[in-house]
């Protein structure tokens, strides 16, 4: 059984998967990691996982990924990495449920309000969780913003992606769920009346069985969060010795 | 067809454009709408154009788009922005001469490159133009190991392939800027950049990419009036 230990920096790269057989290099705590993580379950699709610590890099993750970022997939001597483009890659490629659209103006609005997650959203996430954060409460204002985009959006649906998650549910889904960690850290939380339909879609997402696959709960996402705060991030928190 | 002066602050929100008309909001100077612009040009596809001050925005522009920034396509009523999902939702909507790869795992490459410019130039590309003297080494020492790597995905002679295709568009305008640099001390080199050279001897060959153009001298110009805090977006138009 393949261990889930995160390869370090001086580790010796694992064995090449076999063929046909996809790899994904990935890191447990990792909110990008995750995303596709969420894709491949939705998907049905088999896969191995190789974990590496993403501040202590293993020198071979280079050598496959110049940026050396996970998530990356390797597939048959191509490799494919950017959490969003490997979600795409995998949409196209295999077979099982369809999370993107084919209409032109359905899949441009899944750019926009990707874009708006992307400036309003996650850069600003974990400055939230730092009470001593500068500018901490302009920073909220716009996180808030970029919420309320999404309130609207998944306002007619179930998920962004319709009946089913699609795309973006899978795309936004991995830093909702570290949310109660940024409560613990730091007391923020968003509003239920503020924002009613998301979360009534988190409640949604949270009883898919995808979700369920990769569920981390709170203490152990704190866990991963304290380590990082403390300059040692643990990528093997919570794995058996 | 001429360009207009760039809409400001307190102006009246353009009406919308007439029933099937395509209209971009752009602005001269900017790369990431010179993607679009080169989309446009390279698929023959008839539009207006509106340009809009980037310093001081006309506030009918934050409701197009909540990040206010260009470009913007508007068409009957639908309104998309970002780039590379504007240049995506062009080759959808005007499905002739598809300029976005088909396949998969190109369209995936041709994003991985994308990210690595991202991530390993531009941030040191606007670095570098502002850069003080004493920064300047370390600085274009960064700019020139991140450029290998793009130089490194160019085996073809054009990042598509036999001819330009999305990516060689969504690179072009930074590589027309390059000339910005020259005051920091950086040209690109034939010897430690062959291939870039050439592509873009290829590139600036092309119908379209003269189309969209801009000499070295106009984008010098530009940007002295950005480094002064006070842009000129309408540089080089006709009084």
């Amino acid at each position: 059984m393949p261990t889930q230990k995160a390869y370090k920096t001086g580790s010796t790269a694992p064995e090449p998967s076999a063929p046909g057989v996809l790899r994904l290099i990935s890191m447990r705590f990792c909110p990008f990691a995750h995303r596709t993580r969420l894709v491949l379950a939705a998907k049905g699709i088999d896969y191995e996982t190789v974990n590496v610590c993403t501040k202590n890099k293993p020198e071979w993750f280079f050598a496959i990924n110049p940026l050396a970022k996970v998530p990356t997939l390797q597939h048959d001597g191509k490799v494919v990495y950017e959490s969003l483009v490997c979600n795409e890659y995998l949409d196209r490629v295999f077979p099982g449920r369809k999370l993107s659209p084919e209409e032109p103006l359905e899949k441009a609005r899944i750019g926009m309000l990707q874009a708006i997650w992307d400036a309003k959203i996650s850069p600003n996430f974990y400055k939230i969780a730092n009470k001593d954060q500068e500018g901490r409460e302009d920073i909220i204002k716009v996180f808030k913003e970029g919420m309320s985009f999404l309130e609207k959006e998944v306002t007619s649906k179930s998920f962004f992606g319709g009946d089913e998650p699609g795309f973006l549910d899978y795309s936004f889904w991995p830093w909702f769920e570290r949310m109660p960690v940024l409560e613990v850290a730091s007391g923020f939380k968003l509003e239920e009346a503020e924002f009613p339909k998301l979360f009534a879609w988190q409640a949604a997402m949270r009883d898919r069985p995808e979700v369920k696959e990769h569920a981390k709960d709170t203490p152990i996402h704190l866990q991963y969060l304290m380590s990082r705060k403390q300059g040692n991030p643990d990528p093997d928190a919570g794995l058996q010795a | 067809m001429p360009y207009e002066r760039a809409m400001k602050t307190g102006s009246a929100c353009p009406p919308p454009p007439g029933p099937g008309k395509l209209r971009l909001y752009s602005q001269r100077f900017c790369p990431y709408a010179q993607r679009t612009r080169l989309f446009l040009a390279a698929k023959g596809i008839e539009h207006e154009t509106i340009n809009v001050n980037l310093k001081e925005k006309p506030e009918w522009f934050f409701e197009k788009t909540p990040i206010a920034k260009v470009p913007v396509l508007e068409k009957d009523g639908k309104i998309v922005y970002e780039s590379l999902v504007c240049n995506e939702y062009l080759d959808g909507i005007y499905p002739d001469k598809c300029i976005t790869p088909s396949d998969p795992l190109e369209k995936a490459r041709q994003s991985m490159v994308l990210a690595l410019w991202d991530a390993k130039v531009v941030e040191f590309y606007y670095k570098l133009v502002t850069a003080k003297e004493d920064e300047r080494p370390a600085l274009t020492k960064q700019f020139v190991d991140g450029l290998q790597f793009i130089e490194n995905a160019l085996t073809q002679p054009f990042f598509s392939g036999d001819k330009a295709g999305a990516l060689d568009y969504n690179l072009w305008p930074f590589f027309e800027r390059l000339c910005v640099l020259k005051h920091v001390g950086f040209e690109l080199s034939v010897d430690q950049f062959p291939k870039l050279s050439a592509w873009v001897e290829r590139m600036m060959q092309l119908p379209e990419v003269k189309a969209c153009y801009f000499p070295p001298e106009l984008h010098v110009q530009f940007g002295k009036t950005m480094m002064s805090g006070s842009p000129d977006y309408d540089i080089g138009l006709k009084e």
